[in-house]
C-alpha cells in the first residue's frame, strides 16, 4: 500500500513539475502564438491549445512515466532498479518505492487542492448563478421567434446567453433604434454565436483557465472573446459585406456610448480594432504548423521522460 | 439592485403582479396557478416570498392581502441586464457573448474617423 502510495506521489510530483514548465512557457508562448495577422479561427484553435497547456503538459508527463512502469513491470525495458540503491524512487511497478512523506510534503498537497476546489466551486456556483439569472430573462422576455427574445430594456443591448438553451437576447433600445439591416446584421451576428456553439466553448475554456495564473487566464480570455466575436463578424461580412457589418458595429458604439453614462456595461471585444479589421480586409493568415509543434513538443517532453528516465528519477530522489 | 434567486413559479406571479397591478392570493392563483396545477397555498407561498425579496409590497383590504409590484418591471429587467452582461467587460468569468464592449468606449475622434471611412467606402461602392 505505501508502495504505491509512494508511486501516486512521485507521479504528483511529475504533474507537478508539468504544470510549472508549462506555467512558466506561457509568458513566451501566448504572445508569440496568438498573432494579429491571424484569423479567428486559427486564433481560436491556438488559444484552446494554450488554455489547455498546464492539463495537457503535466498529464502527458505522467502518462508517458506509467508507460515506462508499465513496460518495466512486464519485462519490456531492462530492469536496472535492482542496481541502485533503496533511497532511490522508482518510476516502476515491479520495484514500488517506500518513500516518508512529511508533514509539510502533505500539507502543501493539501493546500494546492484546496486552492484548486475553492476556485472550481467558485466558477461553479458563479456560472449557475449566471444560468439563474437568464433563465429569470428568459421567462420575463417576449420570445419573437425559436431562439430571439426581446427584452424590455431602453438601451441597445444584443448578446447570446444561456448553455443548457442557448437563445439571442435583444433590447428593445436596440430594436427602436437601429435600422432593418442593421438588425438583421446584429441577429445575424448572435446567431453566428450559437451556431458556432460559443457559449458552452466559452465555458469550457473558462474550467480549462482554472489551472492557470491569473494574470495568465485573463490575458488568454480576452484573447478568446476578441476571437469569438471576430468570428462571428466574419460569418455576418460573408452574407452582407463588411462595410455594413461595421457600420453597424459603429452605430451600437455610438448608441452604447450613451448606455455608458448610465452605467451599462456592454459586453463584447474592443470595437474599433474589429470595425478597423473589418475595413482593412483582413489578412486571416492560418497554419497548422502551430499544432504539429505543440504536439512534437508534448511527445518530445514526454519522450525525454522515458529516454531520461534514471535522471527523472535522480531529481524527483532530490525533491523527496 | 441585485436581483434574488427567483424560481419558476415567482417569475410567472411577478409577471402577474406587474400586468395586474394589484392581486390577492386568490386572484394569482385563478390567473397563474390552476393552468399549471398548482394549489393555492403554493401560489400564496410564492407571494410571500418575493414579498420577503421585497420584489412585491402588500396591504391588507378586510381578511385578504392584496401584493403589488415594489420594483418596476424595467427595473428587473435592466437588473438582471447588467448582472448577465457586467461581469463580462472585465476579466469575470462568464459564458456570454455579447456583441460590443461598451467598457471599451470609443473617443469621439475615432468614431468620426471610422464613420468617414465608412461613408466612403458606401460612395465608392455606388
Amino acid at each position: 500500500m505505501i508502495g504505491l502510495l509512494s508511486f501516486a506521489w512521485l507521479l504528483l510530483l511529475m504533474a507537478a513539475a508539468g504544470w510549472v514548465l508549462a506555467t512558466v512557457l506561457l509568458p513566451s508562448l501566448i504572445p508569440l502564438s496568438l498573432s494579429a495577422q491571424l484569423g479567428p479561427t486559427e486564433r481560436r484553435r491556438r488559444l484552446w491549445l494554450l488554455a489547455a497547456l498546464p492539463w495537457v503538459l503535466p498529464l502527458t508527463l505522467v502518462i508517458f512515466a506509467l508507460v515506462l512502469a508499465v513496460a518495466q513491470r512486464f519485462g519490456l525495458l531492462h530492469d536496472h532498479c535492482p542496481y541502485h540503491g533503496p533511497g532511490h524512487p522508482h518510476l516502476c511497478l515491479a520495484h514500488l518505492p517506500q518513500l516518508l512523506l512529511s508533514y509539510s510534503e502533505i500539507a502543501v498537497v493539501a493546500l494546492a487542492s484546496a486552492v484548486f476546489t475553492f476556485r472550481f466551486f467558485r466558477l461553479a456556483a458563479e456560472q449557475l448563478r449566471q444560468a439563474d439569472q437568464i433563465a429569470v430573462l428568459a421567462a420575463l422576455s417576449r420570445r419573437m421567434r425559436r431562439l430571439v427574445l426581446v427584452v424590455e430594456d431602453m438601451r441597445v443591448v444584443a448578446f447570446a446567453a444561456g448553455v443548457r438553451k442557448p437563445a439571442m437576447y435583444l433590447s428593445r433600445g436596440l430594436l427602436d433604434q437601429l435600422g432593418r439591416r442593421e438588425k438583421r446584421i446584429v441577429v445575424a451576428h448572435e446567431a453566428a454565436h450559437l451556431r458556432h456553439g460559443d457559449l458552452p466553448k466559452s465555458l469550457a475554456i473558462e474550467f480549462l483557465l482554472l489551472l492557470h495564473l491569473p494574470w495568465a487566464a485573463a490575458r488568454l480570455r480576452r484573447q478568446w472573446r476578441s476571437a469569438i466575436e471576430e468570428h462571428a463578424d466574419d460569418a455576418v461580412t460573408q452574407r452582407f459585406g463588411p462595410t455594413d457589418v461595421a457600420g453597424t458595429l459603429l452605430t451600437i458604439s455610438r448608441l452604447a456610448s450613451m448606455n455608458a453614462r448610465i452605467g451599462l456595461s456592454v459586453a463584447g471585444a474592443n470595437p474599433a480594432q474589429r470595425i478597423q479589421r473589418l475595413l482593412t480586409a483582413p489578412v486571416n493568415k492560418n497554419s497548422a504548423s502551430f499544432r504539429w509543434l505543440y504536439l512534437i513538443a508534448l511527445g518530445s517532453a514526454g519522450s525525454a521522460v522515458i529516454l531520461g528516465h534514471h535522471q527523472v528519477e535522480t531529481l524527483l530522489g532530490w525533491i523527496v | 439592485m441585485k436581483i434574488p434567486k427567483l424560481g419558476d413559479l415567482e417569475v410567472a406571479v411577478l409577471d402577474c403582479v406587474w400586468a395586474e397591478g394589484s392581486v390577492s392570493a386568490k386572484d394569482a392563483h385563478r390567473l397563474v396557478g390552476e393552468s399549471r396545477g398548482t394549489s393555492l397555498n403554493t401560489v400564496q407561498s410564492a407571494l410571500e416570498r418575493l414579498h420577503r425579496k421585497q420584489l412585491l409590497s402588500r396591504s391588507k383590504q378586510s381578511h385578504a392581502y392584496f401584493y403589488s409590484a415594489a420594483v418596476g418591471r424595467e427595473q428587473v429587467m435592466a437588473a438582471l441586464i447588467n448582472e448577465v452582461l457586467g461581469r463580462f467587460g472585465g476579466d469575470a468569468p462568464s459564458s456570454v457573448a455579447a456583441i460590443l464592449n461598451a467598457a471599451e468606449q470609443l473617443d469621439e475622434a475615432s468614431l468620426s474617423l471610422l464613420e468617414t471611412e465608412i461613408q466612403n467606402r458606401r460612395e465608392r461602392s455606388t
